[in-house]
């Protein structure tokens, strides 16, 4: 339904895809996790036809966003990051318009305006111009209006920030939901948690490259069944390192004088081990994470960095 | 098409909902309007006076010359009273009517003798219009009676006194008359009257006629301006980009803008025209075709001024740069100052502008003159004009204006 293929975006000199290429079907959820800049927005605006690729190609639902946009256009919902509405006009008034922009009219529009309403929580507010409604709400009728039209193609841009925990798993529900009815949606997000209990693949993007991409078990074991320890404290880089090699079953992902990340196999057992040599050889350890392998972790081996800096 | 309604319908809704805007725009000029109104009272192209004569000859030629006021053209314009002389300067002093004319006893006789003949003639100083009809018109009859002395004057010679005149000599009378009336047709007419008073300073000045529809372009400028500005709202509030990822593009978003700008400019003309009409006598020959005018032209303006938004580098330009076209093309074009109080350079300059130029068709339209290929040709002109902009908008939205 969506096919990405070796797509290349840039702003200027700056580079904000790279070689993307990914695919999402029909009754699929795909996660697209990256940090801030990774270039996720910047996928889904070529993806919507906003924004023209530089190289590459995007179809959706099988037609050329380039050559055949309005029937790729057709079939697509999306939720962009930023909050796109009307203030002035009621949350009702927001769904008939962006529903009718896709064609739903009359009985229908009205219809279907309730139940995303009803879905999003916001049944009772139907009426009040937006401008009086919270972030989160807001945030809630941008999804909605988005989901109105039922469209076969859906591109949300990190549709829960900031919306409430309650809410959020209202939301990530009806998101599934969309998903089971044949719906191929297109994730994009930074909370980890949100892409491992959402998506049925994920997408790992950084500097505008997709770096990883598979379900989470297949990520999980490109981590191998490695612990992620993470050390703070003051060190000698260069002599931690060479000491942590020594070791079998350690991996240095990061060696700096505040901070030692590494990837251990069977890190309960080894940890005491460790923690011994570094401190004699003169080392200061204030704090010890260590963290079962995760989406968190594999970001972390493949990029050398945390995801939310 | 279904795009485009529900677009129109949103834009339209969102104006319902937050008025404000669009309230200050045609506000600002209903208030000069007001002012004028208040300053200048109610100008009419056909000026209305009452005339009082005072007929103290009381002969065939006193009573053919008190009954010509009430004749013709003039007929439409004057409603004459006769009163006595005393009664008359009393109501005179009182301001009750516009000019009293004396005639004085022995006026026939002389006339009859070919001796001059005097009336007397008292104005109102708080008019001008019809104390200036008046005058002339008595003037331009004394003229034709003279003119009656000399063709008929032998004739007149043998008139034996008192009794009834010969049907020779009332042919010749109405032969007099007929000149007289063609003589004063010119005072009338108003679009002379028109370009006459509109050209001095201290001649009488139709304010209605000359303010009013600069009055309705100002409004049609300033909404015009402050609904393009709209597309910037739109791009900062993400629901432009939104509406460019849906099937209509951002076609069906431009579209439905346009023709709630033109609904818009269609029922301030229509405001306008009526409002002018019943408050300030404005004259309107065609109503219908000077509304559609507005509505079209207005279309044509919003565009070129989207045309400015959508090449403006930042919002902050966008705006400055409207509020500086809107005020010199209001300025330059008629709005403020109508052409013919302007230097002749400004008019020429301001007669060239979008705006000016669509005034100057405007009205024509009411004045009701101008040949219909002319006012075609001014439709399919900015029928032209607006698809050119249109086209250009378009790209420019969608290449550049939205990245
Ligand atoms: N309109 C633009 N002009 C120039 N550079 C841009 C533009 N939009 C984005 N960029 C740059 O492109 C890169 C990718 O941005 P993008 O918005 O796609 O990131 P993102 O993954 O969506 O980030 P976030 O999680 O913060 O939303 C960034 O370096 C950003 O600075
Ligand atoms: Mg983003």
């Amino acid at each position: 339904m969506i096919q990405v293929e070796r797509l290349r975006k840039l702003y200027g000199a700056l580079v904000a895809v790279e070689n993307a290429s990914f695919e999402v079907r029909a009754g699929e959820i795909f996660g697209l996790l990256g940090p801030n800049g990774a270039g996720k927005t910047t996928t889904i605006g070529c993806i919507s036809g906003l924004l023209r690729p530089d190289a590459g190609s995007v179809r959706v639902n099988g037609h050329d966003v380039g050559a055949d946009g309005f029937e790729a256009r057709r079939s697509l919902g999306i939720v962009p990051q930023e909050i796109a509405l009307y203030e002035e006009l009621s949350a009702v008034e927001n769904l008939e318009y962006w529903g009718g922009l896709y064609g739903l009219r009359g009985r229908e529009l009205k219809e279907r305006s309730r139940e995303v309403l009803e879905l999003t929580g916001l049944a009772e507010r139907a009426t009040e111009p937006v401008k009086g409604f919270s972030g989160g709400m807001k945030r809630r009728l941008n999804l909605a209006c988005g989901l109105v039209h039922e469209p076969r193609v859906l591109l949300l841009d990190e549709p829960t920030v900031g919306v409430d925990p309650q809410s959020r798993v209202r939301l990530l529900e009806v998101i599934r939901e969309q998903a089971r009815a044949g719906a191929c949606v297109l994730y994009t997000t930074h909370y980890m948690e949100e892409a491992e209990t959402l998506c049925d693949r994920i997408g790992v993007m950084d500097h505008g490259r997709i770096i990883a991409q598979g379900t989470l078990a297949e990520l999980r074991a490109m981590l191998g069944e490695r612990d992620m320890l993470r050390l703070t404290g003051r060190f000698a880089p260069a002599a931690a390192r060479r000491l942590l090699a020594e070791n079998g079953g350690v991996e240095v992902v990061q060696a700096e004088e505040s901070v030692l990340l590494c990837a251990v196999s069977d890190a309960p057992r080894r940890l005491p081990g460790l923690l011994s040599a570094l401190a004699e050889s003169g080392m200061e350890i204030r704090d010890v994470t260590l963290t079962q392998p995760s989406l968190e972790s594999l970001f972390i081996k493949l990029t050398g960095k945390e995801l939310r800096e | 098409m279904g795009a485009l309604l529900v677009s129109l319908r949103k834009e339209l809704r969102r104006y319902r909902r937050d008025p404000l805007g669009l309230a200050a725009w045609i506000g600002i000029p209903v208030v000069l309007a007001v002012l004028l109104f208040l300053l200048f009272g109610r100008g009419s192209p056909t000026p209305h006076g009452r005339v009082l004569v005072a007929d103290q000859d009381d002969s065939f030629f006193s009573r053919m010359l008190a009954g010509a006021y009430s004749q013709g053209p003039m007929a439409e314009m004057l409603a004459v009273e006769a009163v006595t002389a005393e009664e008359g300067r009393r109501r005179m002093d009182r301001g009750e009517a516009a000019a009293l004319v004396i005639i004085p006893e022995g006026f026939g006789k002389s006339f009859l003798d070919r001796a001059p003949a005097r009336v007397e003639i008292v104005t109102n100083p708080a008019q001008s219009i019809v104390p200036r009809i008046v005058v002339e018109a008595t003037a331009a009859m004394l003229d034709a009676a003279g003119y009656f002395q000399e063709a008929f004057g032998e004739d007149l010679e043998s008139l034996p006194r008192g009794e009834a005149p010969s049907d020779a000599q009332v042919a010749a009378m109405a032969v007099a008359v007929n000149h007289t009336v063609r003589q004063a047709a010119k005072y009338f007419d108003p679009p002379l009257i028109d370009v006459e008073t509109s050209a001095g300073e201290d001649e009488s000045t139709d304010w209605g006629a000359l303010f009013f529809p600069g009055l309705l372009y100002m409004a049609v400028l300033l909404a015009a301006g402050g609904m393009s500005y709209d597309i910037w709202r739109e791009k900062q509030m993400g629901t432009l980009p939104r509406a460019a990822s849906s099937p209509g593009s951002v076609t069906a978003l431009l579209g439905g803008k346009l023709a709630a700008a033109v609904a818009v400019f269609l029922a301030l003309g229509a405001a306008g025209v009526v409002g002018g009409a019943a408050l300030l006598g404005l004259d309107a020959r065609r109503p219908v075709l000077a509304v559609v005018w507005i509505g079209f032209s207005g279309g044509a303006l919003y565009l070129l001024s989207m045309l400015l938004q959508v090449h403006a580098s930042s919002y902050r330009s966008a705006a400055i740069g409207n509020n500086l076209a809107v005020m010199l093309l209001a300025l330059v074009g008629g709005s403020f100052f109508p052409f013919e109080l302007m230097p002749a350079w400004m008019a020429g300059i301001g007669m060239w502008t979008p705006n000016g130029w669509a005034l100057l068709e405007l009205r024509r339209l009411l004045s009701g003159g101008g040949d219909p290929m002319a006012a075609l040709r001014a439709f399919a002109l900015v029928l032209g004009v607006g698809l050119v902009c249109w086209w250009i908008c378009v790209r420019r939205l969608r290449r550049a204006f939205l990245r």
